[in-house]
């Protein structure tokens, strides 16, 4: 026996392989993937030193002005749900490790005494699952797919919270600017109110000319609630994302939303200067090529498939190999010790893994089936945002070149008008009203703009976004009907 | 600059600039943006009056127009000529118009020549617009004839349109008459029409499109027609004013012909103050005045100040002596002429203008709130920081705005002018539309020229005085 126990302890070596739990080198795979895809830096905040370097950081990050790009920096640092995820990753790559680890050996002895007496029948037996030796390959695949899945899955959720809070801090910057608006509105009304009511102080308008004013003024007061209730919702929004409370979530968000860059930074989005309507064409087949090229969610589809495939070869084996159990056994007879193999064979008699196999069959067609969904969905989500990126280009391009400059070239004209005693005060104040209410829209489209960019970005990047971007950014706007014509 | 500062510092500035001549005689192409007097200036040197028709005949006499100046010393002074093309001298004056006095032809008749035509007009500084006249001009040259005449007046249609020309007031053939559809073919594009007539009376007429007359009369297509007496002249001066309305909204550069009473332009002789040529007239002068009235719409109540005159005659003819009595105010209505004669007894500068308070206004808006009495002052503090550049107005008139704007400190569309006025000897004078100056100056005068403001004699002018002044006829001031 001397000369076979080591050898045992050698195979037994040799097939722990790795044994060692060690997540933050997944998570070091997670932020390669993330600093490839979205330039982001995320940290793993997991109770060691680095923390409070990471807390300084947002700190230091919250002291400037609040663009986009500070407040996904700030999720990424300081978002707990985005950590709790991470953990994820520590659970996958246990997993994976439990994959590598054979079976406990069992450990047997026996004493038979004979009835008659004498010397008892000692046995000492080692007993290892062996096919837990064939099929360990097999279940570290399986584990492995698994592993990927969730490194993807963290990836994903990293990438999914910089574009929730990219396009959270677009909303609120929208809502701030539109709030901003509104309080021009505001002053607006109170100045026709305050005209007519100088008129009707000098007897020069009736009654209902005054409360028509002070009508628009009250509507008009109300739309300021709604609008402040708003801009309140969104920056909340954004505080959540970026996991902030007490005194830091006091944030200096920066009211302007940056305005559309003439040139376009996306390859696919052809420019003014290169068709004859600004912001042109987008080439969606290019962009749905490049999402399902970069798409994580398929990756990850793809990984469950190839999990659940060998999961299904992991079945077949342990279904159709007899369960062998190989030790070793130590036997005394006659108070000499005799060594010797001992082997069972489990007979698959009655379960020959049928079910298993079926249940197995079923997960594989499920996760192509998904799969194969999933591909179609990132498809049409590729064309509708690049459509609705050109759109919402096209739309926030045609404000900023056309409808305001025309508005505010109104408003002159208007206060020319006015000048030439064509047109009176309140002329002068609609125009000025008419010009508002255009920023406001402009407000709302580059909003539009923004998120369509985030969305596409993050679709690029590997990630199907929530198609909610543009409908959102509609409905935050605040109803007002200009006031009629004096 | 607050508010304040600024509403007073227009006004004094405006007080202290009242006087200064601007002025340049070179022709100025865009319309101005913003309301500039030197560019106004400019644009009416380039009034198709003056360009279309003295180029073709009297180079020399092409009026060099400037507004009035209180300084006549360093003032280049204006033409008041009026250019006349045919054989005969002419006896009528119009101011800011031409005359036709005709050519005679070897059989004795006179031979004018009309031809109708879009013209580019001027009808104040800063306010040119697209108008249909004859002759390169609105309104048509003052055709001049003598009783006894025979006339034969070839029309040119250059218009887009068929037209007909209309003597209004002339007896002749019914078939002469110039009623299109009833007397005659319209006269199509491209087509010259001659009319023959003899002229067996005197008096005054005028002439004017009869066909789409609502289109063509608003546009401008009228004219004065003068026939004299046998007999030599009988009076020193004598001066015939079209009246008519227009509108044109300040940014447009067309008279809009749909108007039925919204009219913001009101002119003499096609002419709207300050766009009027003073009439000078000696001391002592028997005067004529002959207005005609093609407003579309208006009648206008023509008063003179200083002077009394005497209504007579009308486009019926002479009224007879028992038969007119003095005035001081004309009223001519639409479609009608209207003599008067006075004498210029009196020296001075003398305002002449139709009696309609809106009719002595340019291009007034006439949908703006009513700003009398209100507190300009907090209206501007609620309205300036929504709309840089506003300016309450008209809270006790509408005086300052003329100034205001003439400074360049109130811009205004293109193509459009002060609701009143011009810088005076005294400050603004606050009237527009249908207003000139009449000037009574010794003999012997230079009629054809601007003489300048009136020197007045010592002691002659009204002036603000004091509460010991006022207590020494026991007026007292508190
Ligand atoms: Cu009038």
């Amino acid at each position: 026996m001397t000369g076979r126990l080591p050898l045992l302890a050698l195979v037994l070596v040799g097939l722990s392989g790795c044994t060692a739990v060690r997540p933050q080198a997944a998570f070091g795979d997670v932020q390669a993937t993330v600093a490839e895809r979205a330039d982001l830096r995320a940290v793993w905040v997991t109770g060691t030193a680095e923390d409070a370097a990471a807390r300084a950081a947002v700190d230091s990050l919250l002291t400037d002005s609040l663009t986009a790009d500070v407040a996904v920096q700030v999720a990424l640092l300081n978002n707990r749900r985005l950590q709790a995820t991470y953990e994820d990753l520590g659970v996958a790559q246990a997993m994976l490790v439990q994959a590598g680890l054979l079976s406990n050996p069992v450990f047997g002895a026996r004493g038979l005494w004979p009835a008659e007496g004498g010397a008892p029948d000692l046995g000492l037996s080692v007993a290892f699952d062996f096919l837990d030796v064939f099929a360990r390959p097999l279940r570290q695949r399986v584990a492995r797919s698994e592993y990927a899945a969730a490194q993807a899955r963290v990836a994903g959720a990293v990438l999914d919270l910089a574009a929730q809070t990219r396009t959270a801090a677009i909303r609120a910057q929208a809502d701030a600017a539109r709030l901003a608006m509104q309080v021009r509105v505001v002053a607006n009304a109170e100045a026709g109110y305050t005209a007519a009511r100088l008129l009707r102080e000098a007897g020069n308008v009736p009654a209902v000319d005054l409360l028509a004013e002070q009508a628009l003024y009250e509507q008009a007061r109300l739309d300021l609630l709604v609008a402040e209730g708003a801009a309140a919702e969104s920056r909340e929004a954004l505080i959540r994302r970026m996991g902030l409370s007490g005194p830091q979530a006091v944030i200096p968000l920066r009211a302007t939303l940056p305005a559309v860059p003439a040139e376009s930074p996306l390859p696919f989005v052809r420019t003014s200067t290169e068709a004859g309507v600004p912001g042109a064409a987008v080439d969606a087949e290019a962009i749905e090529r490049a999402a399902v090229a970069a798409s994580l969610d398929l990756d990850a589809r793809r990984a469950d498939i190839e999990a659940a495939a060998r999961r299904l070869g992991l079945t077949d084996v342990e279904a159709l190999v007899p369960t062998l159990h190989a030790g070793a056994e130590l036997e005394r007879t006659d108070g000499e010790w005799e060594a010797g193999p001992d082997v069972e064979v489990a007979l698959p008699l009655f379960d020959q893994g049928q079910a298993r196999r079926a249940a197995g069959y079923a997960e594989l067609r499920r996760a192509q089936a998904l799969y194969e969904a999933d591909a179609v969905d990132l498809r049409s989500t590729a064309r509708t945002l690049a459509t609705r990126l050109a759109t919402a280009r096209r739309a926030a391009l045609h404000y900023q070149t056309t409808v305001l400059p025309l508005r505010a070239e109104v408003a002159a004209q208007t206060l020319r008008q006015y000048n030439a005693m064509q047109t009176g005060v309140f002329g002068v104040l609609q125009a000025q009203q008419a010009e508002a209410e255009a920023a406001r829209r402009y407000f709302d489209a580059l909003a539009a703009y923004w998120v369509a960019r985030t969305d596409l970005d993050l679709l690029l990047q590997g990630r199907m976004p929530s198609l909610d971007g543009g409908a959102l950014a509609r409905a935050n706007a605040p109803s007002s009907v200009p006031p009629a014509a004096h | 600059m607050s508010t304040y500062t600024r509403r007073d510092w227009m006004k004094a500035s405006a007080v202290a600039l009242g006087g200064a001549a601007v002025g340049r005689a070179s022709r100025a192409t865009p319309l101005p943006v913003t309301w500039d007097p030197v560019a106004a200036a400019d644009s009416i040197a380039a009034d198709s009056v003056a360009a279309a028709n003295v180029a073709a005949t009297t180079p020399d006499s092409l009026p060099a127009l400037a507004p009035p100046t209180s300084a006549p010393g360093q003032a280049r002074r204006r033409s008041l000529a009026t250019p006349v093309d045919g054989d005969r001298p002419n006896r009528v004056d119009t101011p800011n118009g031409s005359a036709l006095t005709g050519r005679q032809a070897d059989d004795g008749a006179w031979v004018y020549h009309l031809t109708a035509e879009e013209v580019e007009h001027a009808f104040a500084p800063g306010l040119t617009a697209t108008c249909w006249g004859y002759n390169g001009q609105v309104h048509g040259p003052t055709l001049e004839a003598v009783e006894g005449d025979r006339v034969r007046i070839y029309v040119t249609n250059r218009l887009g349109v068929a037209t007909t020309v209309h003597w209004h007031g002339v007896f002749l053939p019914s078939g002469m008459d110039g009623v299109g559809g009833l007397s005659q073919a319209p006269i199509a594009p491209g087509e010259t029409f001659l009319y023959e007539f003899p002229i067996t009376q005197s008096g005054t007429f005028m002439y004017h499109s009869h066909h789409d007359e609502m289109t063509q009369i608003a546009l401008g297509l009228t004219g004065m027609f003068v026939v004299h007496p046998r007999r030599g002249a009988d009076v020193d001066r004598d001066v015939a004013f079209m009246l008519h309305e227009w509108l044109v909204e300040p940014g447009t550069s067309r008279p809009d012909p749909n108007a039925m009473s919204d009219f913001n332009v009101l002119t003499m002789n096609a002419r709207a103050f300050p766009g009027t040529d003073p009439i000078v007239v000696g001391h002592n002068d028997r005067v004529r005045f002959r207005f005609g009235n093609l407003s579309p719409m208006d009648h206008h109540p023509i008063h003179l100040h200083g002077h009394y005159w005497t209504i007579v005659g009308t486009d019926g003819g002479a009224i007879p002596a028992a038969g007119r009595w003095p005035e001081t105010t004309v009223l001519v209505p639409t479609g009608s002429t209207r003599t008067v004669e006075w004498t210029a007894d009196a020296l001075g500068d003398w305002a002449m203008h139709c009696h309609m308070t809106h009719h002595v206004m340019n291009q007034m808006g006439h949908g703006t709130p009513n700003m009398v009495g209100v507190d300009a002052r907090a209206l501007d503090r609620s309205v300036q920081p929504l709309a840089p550049g506003y300016m309450a107005m008209g809270e006790n008139g509408m005086d300052e705005h003329g100034s205001h704007v003439e400074q360049g400190h109130m811009p205004v569309p293109e193509n459009s002018i002060p609701m009143v006025g011009a810088a005076g000897p005294f400050g603004y004078i606050t009237m527009g539309g249908m207003y000139t100056n009449v000037k009574v100056r010794p003999k012997p005068v230079d009629v054809t020229a601007d003489p300048g403001w009136y020197d007045h004699p010592a002691g002659t002018v009204a002036r603000a005085v004091s509460a010991e002044q006022a207590a020494r006829d026991g007026v007292r001031l508190t």
